[in-house]
């Protein structure tokens, strides 16, 4: 076994690109292509309704209020940074990396809150997925997406456990990586659905 | 607080600080129509979209870690990003 781990190390300085690391386990990064990959079609799929009938689409993404989408979208990239800093500090074993993962939870707790007022708001304006095909697409992909936030809360949650911890093992630290970048993948998304919903028309 | 400040002292803190003010900016131009600007039709829409798509290339870059993660990895996702921004930008603009 030590013959072994001591050829590991040895081979290692021989590859070819031997800094480049691959954040979180493989099967992680399966998941987030796969999920980009389905946003895309949907956001072609959006703007490819859009084109049957622009004038309703412009009209109707006026009755949407870009505060809320700004806010969200600042609240996101917020959480994005802590994640980021939390990760350094779980690898470095320095600071506090739990408390930075608590934060990018309320973020992700505050952005919901704000789906929840910016819904009812549109439901007590009679504005629903049946009003016409804009609202539907509205309310499936920020939906979708909002899903994705709920799960990366959880992901958040399970990453704090673990940077309470004073000794993690490879894999624990693959996970506290590959949840960071699901996390992220929930910001990007957010980036694009943002100014394909509220702004561009 | 010493570990925090070390902690921030990323380049990661710029781009995000990059990514709010491109973030207000994008939010300001998409909600005051600029004199001059309503002719430009989808214009403003795609120009919004192409900053949007520059933002999602640095959190994948610099949040994700994809500028130091295996080439097939980046390739994938340089390409999403170009893909991603022509279809849109067509669509945008051929309404």
């Amino acid at each position: 076994m030590s013959v072994l781990e001591r050829s590991d190390t040895s081979a290692e300085p021989m590859a070819a690109t031997p800094t480049r690391h691959l954040p979180g386990e493989v099967g992680v990064w399966v998941f987030i292509l796969g999920d980009m990959a389905i946003f895309a079609v949907l956001f072609v799929t959006y703007l490819t309704g859009r084109t049957g009938d622009v004038d309703l689409f412009n009209s109707s993404q006026s009755a949407l209020n870009p505060d809320f989408g700004l806010v969200n979208t600042l609240l996101l990239l917020t959480s994005s940074l802590l994640v980021v800093m939390g990760v350094r500090s779980v690898k470095e074993r320095r600071g506090p990396g739990a408390w930075f993962f608590l934060g990018a939870i309320a973020c992700g707790l505050a952005f919901s809150a704000l789906k929840v007022i910016e819904y009812s708001d549109k439901a007590s304006h009679g504005l629903t997925p049946a009003t016409n095909d804009f609202f539907m697409y509205y309310f499936v992909l920020t939906g979708l997406h909002w899903f994705h936030v709920a799960l990366g809360i959880l992901v958040l949650i399970a990453m704090t456990h673990f940077a309470r911890k004073d000794d993690l093992t490879d894999q624990q630290v693959a996970f506290v990586e590959g949840g960071a970048c699901f996390w992220h993948m929930v910001d990007l998304l957010w980036i694009v659905l943002f100014p394909l919903l509220y702004l561009a028309h | 607080m010493v570990d925090i400040i070390y902690l921030a002292r990323t380049r990661s803190t710029l781009v995000w600080a990059a990514l709010v003010a491109a973030t207000i900016g994008t939010w300001w131009l998409g909600v005051h129509s600029l004199p001059g600007l309503e002719d430009v039709g989808g214009g403003v829409g795609a120009f919004v979209i192409f900053v949007a798509m520059i933002k999602v290339r640095f959190v994948a870059i610099h949040f994700m870690e994809i500028g130091n993660a295996p080439l097939a990895l980046r390739l994938i996702v340089e390409l999403y990003c170009v893909a991603l921004l022509s279809v849109i930008s067509i669509l945008l603009l051929v309404t």
